[in-house]
């Protein structure tokens, strides 16, 4: 099965056939795009038309899994430095947890 | 005049901030006008209109290849009325900081660096504004500006903030603490001093003032300080623009302001996308680092 990561991209790099990752908003928070649509080139113009700069879109994950694997670790040792200088419960652990989560989402 | 190498008064400190150049004339004045419901198009594209740099800055991005669905863009005019007020008027605040930051910055400083902070701290303040019933547009200004004081010192006093630096990284503690130990006061009220001299709105200046109150200062802050605090938390821990560790967040703020955990969870991806956004407004030098 092809497995799918989740890239950030301005609009004017995107192409029709990319699926939306994320739900695309204006900046009054009204959603224009729900997750999983597949861009047109109509729905790109739209979505320039209402001035929206980057967008999230699936790409195919090319990497292996020993690549993921070794990029887990790299992550959680990145956070473990950030986080080295707080407390590790409370509001801290909290949004540590919140923060490893974030990234790992983007590396399962 | 105090001889070299000795620490400056306050007054001395304060009176070399004072001669630091103030934003562009066109940027403070929509800065100031930014929640006025009276403020309109036609305003802005005067206010534009009368700083050269800022207009050949606006019409640079609107024809740049982001837009290029627009065709040609000539006058500030336009600008407006394609894109939108409230765009460009944030356009114009990312653009005007960003140029101000390039201009003024000291050698001894990283510009870049402390440009990518800046709309690291403004891009997740706009992001979680609507969550806590803020406007985006103030609350990206007073994210932008936040650390406006570690700029001005560094301008006034170059040789001070390099040893600010080297004790900072000696010892390994916060920014204010060095600022607080070399220099005798710190970046966030000086930056407040600066804003208020140049007639920002007042919430904006007491977040620059307030923004690295700890949990113990509990002390009555306002709500924009209390979100650009979390903005900056936010910023070390998301990495947008910074390289340090992750400074304690207050309980107290998220409290005041009615931010849960996972309301911010949910806003990271959000985030990371206004932050690129913003980054690609500011030009090259915020795009240039930016992967």
């Amino acid at each position: 099965m092809t497995r799918m990561r989740i890239k950030s991209l301005p609009i004017g790099l995107a192409e029709p056939g990319m699926v939306v990752a994320r739900e695309v908003r204006n900046a009054d928070g009204q959603v224009l795009l729900q997750t999983g649509t597949t861009l047109s080139e109509s729905s790109m113009s739209a979505l320039l038309r209402r001035n929206v700069g980057h967008i999230s879109i699936f790409q195919e994950d090319t990497r292996s899994a020993e690549e993921l694997q070794a990029e887990r670790a790299r992550v959680v040792e990145r956070i473990n430095h950030l986080f080295g200088n707080v407390p590790q419960d409370g509001t801290m652990g909290m949004l540590r947890q919140a923060i490893l989560e974030y990234r790992m989402e983007a590396l399962s | 005049m105090s001889a070299p190498g000795a620490k400056k008064s306050l007054e001395e400190i304060l009176h070399a901030v004072d001669t630091l150049p103030s934003l562009p004339k066109a940027v403070i004045e929509i800065m100031r006008t930014i929640d006025d419901p009276e403020a309109s198009a036609t305003t802005l594209a005067k206010q534009i209109e009368t700083d050269l740099g800022l207009l050949t800055s606006v019409l640079r991005l609107v024809n740049s290849s982001r837009y290029t669905a627009r065709g040609s863009v000539s006058t500030a005019s336009q600008a407006v009325v394609l894109l939108g007020f409230n765009v460009i008027r944030n356009l114009v605040c990312a653009v005007g900081v960003a140029d101000y930051f390039q201009k003024n910055g000291a050698s001894s400083f990283d510009y870049e660096q402390f440009l990518r902070h800046s709309a690291g701290v403004g891009s997740i303040a706009k992001s979680l504004a609507t969550h806590v019933g803020m406007s985006p547009d103030t609350t990206f200004v007073a994210g932008m500006l936040h650390d406006l004081g570690q700029l001005a010192l560094a301008a006034t006093l170059p040789d001070e903030y390099r040893m600010v630096m080297d004790h900072q990284m000696l010892h390994g503690c916060h920014i204010s603490e060095a600022e607080q130990a070399v220099i005798g006061m710190d970046h966030s009220h000086i930056g407040a001093h600066l804003a208020r001299l140049w007639h920002l709105p007042e919430e904006i200046c007491e977040a620059i003032e307030r923004h690295h109150q700890t949990p113990e200062d509990y002390a009555p802050s306002s709500p924009m300080a209390d979100l650009v605090h979390v903005s900056e938390v936010l910023a070390h821990a998301l990495e947008l623009g910074t390289s340090g560790q992750v400074p304690l967040l207050s309980e107290g703020a998220m409290h005041r302001i009615g931010l849960s955990m996972l309301q911010i969870k949910q806003s990271f991806g959000r985030i990371e996308e206004e932050y690129g956004d913003i980054l690609q407004m500011m030009g090259p030098s915020g795009t240039h680092q930016q992967a």
